[in-house]
């Protein structure tokens, strides 16, 4: 549980999680929303997949993400949109930076 | 136990739902023991199993757009219909269950019985309209773009 707080308690993956309630969409169609790195996206997306929150599906060639949100998460989604909605998308990309996967840290530290 | 994530999740499907009916067989026993102890008497006991019931239905129903049982989808407008459904049932399961445990265990008996099985058959209703409707326009639609082509 502490896993799927941790996963809702970013507006970015907040704003994933409503992008995929309208349909599944590819790693590529999520990140053209925001205005943060793929490598950043893409540890935003194992964050939320380890809270068991999305899902990935190969369909085809490409890599689907499909949401796997259960109606009690689905409802705290709501909620924490409803509380977090004056976030402002800059302190999102801020924030985001810092969930960066380690290797990718160290090759962008100064 | 099978390496296959799709089997893995079926063992995991599988052991949550008898986990659920293990849970409600055991609140039901506790209460008939309570009942033969002289605890309660036979209509609380009548309305905790009601409660166990609605609960019981409420939480697979939770869990139900969690589970994405069978095969990976072929396309994305599959993913996308399979999602819609489950997440329509599972809310729809989970709030016919919460009614059915409210109705069931504290409406006035007269109410209970009629109200609670309403109010679960609408959810069923909800879940297998709302299911139905969408394989119908994803039918129409795939029908319509073979067509075009």
């Amino acid at each position: 549980m502490n896993a799927v707080f941790k996963a809702l308690a970013d507006p970015t993956r907040r704003k994933v999680l409503e992008l995929l309630r309208q349909r599944p969409m590819t790693a590529g169609e999520l990140a053209d929303h925001f205005p943060v790195s793929r490598p950043t996206m893409s540890a935003h997306f194992t964050v939320l997949r380890e809270a068991d929150l999305i899902e990935s599906l190969k369909i085809g060639t490409t890599i689907t993400y499909q949401l796997k949100l259960s109606v009690l998460e689905d409802a705290l989604l709501g909620f924490a949109r409803l509380v977090g909605a004056g976030a402002r998308d800059s302190a999102t990309a801020d924030r985001t930076q810092k969930i960066r996967p380690k290797h990718l840290q160290k090759g962008t530290a100064k | 136990m099978s390496t296959n994530p799709s089997s893995r999740r079926a063992w995991r499907n599988i052991n949550l739902s008898l986990l659920v009916g293990a849970l409600q067989v055991c609140g039901a026993l506790l209460l008939l023991i309570a009942r033969k102890q002289g605890m309660i008497d036979i209509e609380t006991t009548k309305r905790g199993v009601m409660i166990l019931v609605g609960l019981g239905v409420a939480a697979y129903g939770n869990w139900m757009p969690k589970m994405l049982e069978g095969p990976s989808p072929q396309s994305r407008d599959v993913a996308a219909l399979r999602q819609s459904i489950n997440r329509v049932g599972g809310w729809a399961m989970m709030l016919g269950g919460i009614a059915f445990a409210v109705i069931g265990g504290f409406m006035p008996r007269s109410v209970s019985v009629v109200g609670s099985i309403v109010a679960v058959g609408a959810g069923m209703a909800v879940m297998v309209g709302h299911g139905l409707w969408r394989v119908f326009q994803f039918n129409r639609r795939s029908r319509s773009a073979a067509h075009g082509t």
